[in-house]
């Protein structure tokens, strides 16, 4: 391709001279230059500019986007943190809530227990009290049969066996004693 | 008869023990003055004005068989320690079975119970 261009170039250079030489044409590169300054010119003053702009607005809203990504990024990083934070308070909390359930149902059995205990000491001494008092009455009661027995077995004895001298005796006794 | 005090109706009595138809008279009297019920205590002050007066101490003895000479003896010989100027002692004995044992002297004002009844009875009593 660069031999047959080279070629077609020698060509065109054999047949003229100056610019001409050059395979260029004065009045139409003139023409072309004119018309491209217009056109230039055109394009900068309505397109150049729209473009520029937008080509400018289209970054800046890149930027903002990629700033906006960053942000969230940042946002997102620093929403995760918050999260994690709240779910390990919520944990600490929970463990708390947990922890103070269990001293609390820990205590109100211990306190149930103490309850229990305490009315069973109560019952038993109760129990004791009213055992005792029992004993008390019974040993009462069998002393006073006892006894009874007894003054019935002496009375009995007394009169079958004294006879006017032990009698005798017996008053002297108890008067001398 | 004219109304007169118990201690004055018990002096007389002390003093006109001997006459005979004393009975009548106090019996009369309390008849008349609506006091019979004192006669136990004009008895009884008559008894002490007579063992303080005249020496002559009177006692009932309660006992389960008649009392032998011995205890007579005994009974005087504690009475003789707990009275001023004894000059008489007068025994009223009367048997009962219910002492089983012992004596039950009765004096105006006090009584000495030495009966095995008393001591079952203090017995029970200590037990009750």
């Amino acid at each position: 391709m660069i031999e047959i261009l080279t070629i077609f170039g020698a060509e065109e250079a054999e047949g003229a001279s100056g610019i001409a030489a050059l395979g260029i044409d004065g009045k139409a590169f003139l023409t072309q230059l004119i018309t491209f300054l217009v056109v230039f010119y055109i394009l900068k003053k309505f397109v150049f500019g729209r473009v520029v702009d937008m080509l400018e607005k289209r970054r800046e809203t890149i930027e903002k986007g990629v700033s906006l990504t960053s942000e969230m990024q940042v946002e997102k990083e620093k929403l995760e943190k918050e999260v994690e934070k709240t779910l390990k308070k919520a944990r600490e909390d929970a463990n708390d809530v947990l922890a103070k359930t269990h001293e609390q149902s820990s205590a109100m059995i211990k306190e149930a227990e103490e309850k229990a205990q305490s009315k069973v000491d109560a019952m038993i001494k109760e129990a004791k009290v009213k055992i005792a008092d029992e004993t008390a009455r019974a040993k009462r009661s069998l002393e006073k049969e006892l006894v009874e027995l007894v003054i019935n077995a002496t009375e009995a004895v007394a009169s079958e066996k004294l006879d006017a001298q032990k009698d005798s005796a017996l008053i002297a006794k108890a008067l001398k004693g | 008869m004219a109304k007169i005090s118990r201690t004055n109706l018990a002096n007389y009595v002390a003093e006109h023990i001997d006459e005979n138809n004393l009975a009548e008279k106090i019996a009369a009297f309390l008849i008349e003055n609506n006091k019979t019920s004192e006669l136990g205590s004009i008895m009884r002050d008559v008894t002490d004005l007579r063992s303080s007066k005249l020496g002559v101490v009177e006692l009932t003895a309660r006992s389960a068989f008649p009392l032998s000479a011995v205890s007579k003896y005994e009974i005087e010989t504690v009475v003789k320690n707990n009275f001023k100027d004894v000059r008489q002692i007068i025994i009223h004995e009367v048997a009962d079975k219910s002492v089983i044992g012992g004596v039950n002297l009765d004096f105006a004002n006090a009584n000495l119970d030495l009966t095995v009844r008393n001591k079952l009875n203090k017995l029970r009593e200590a037990v009750a």
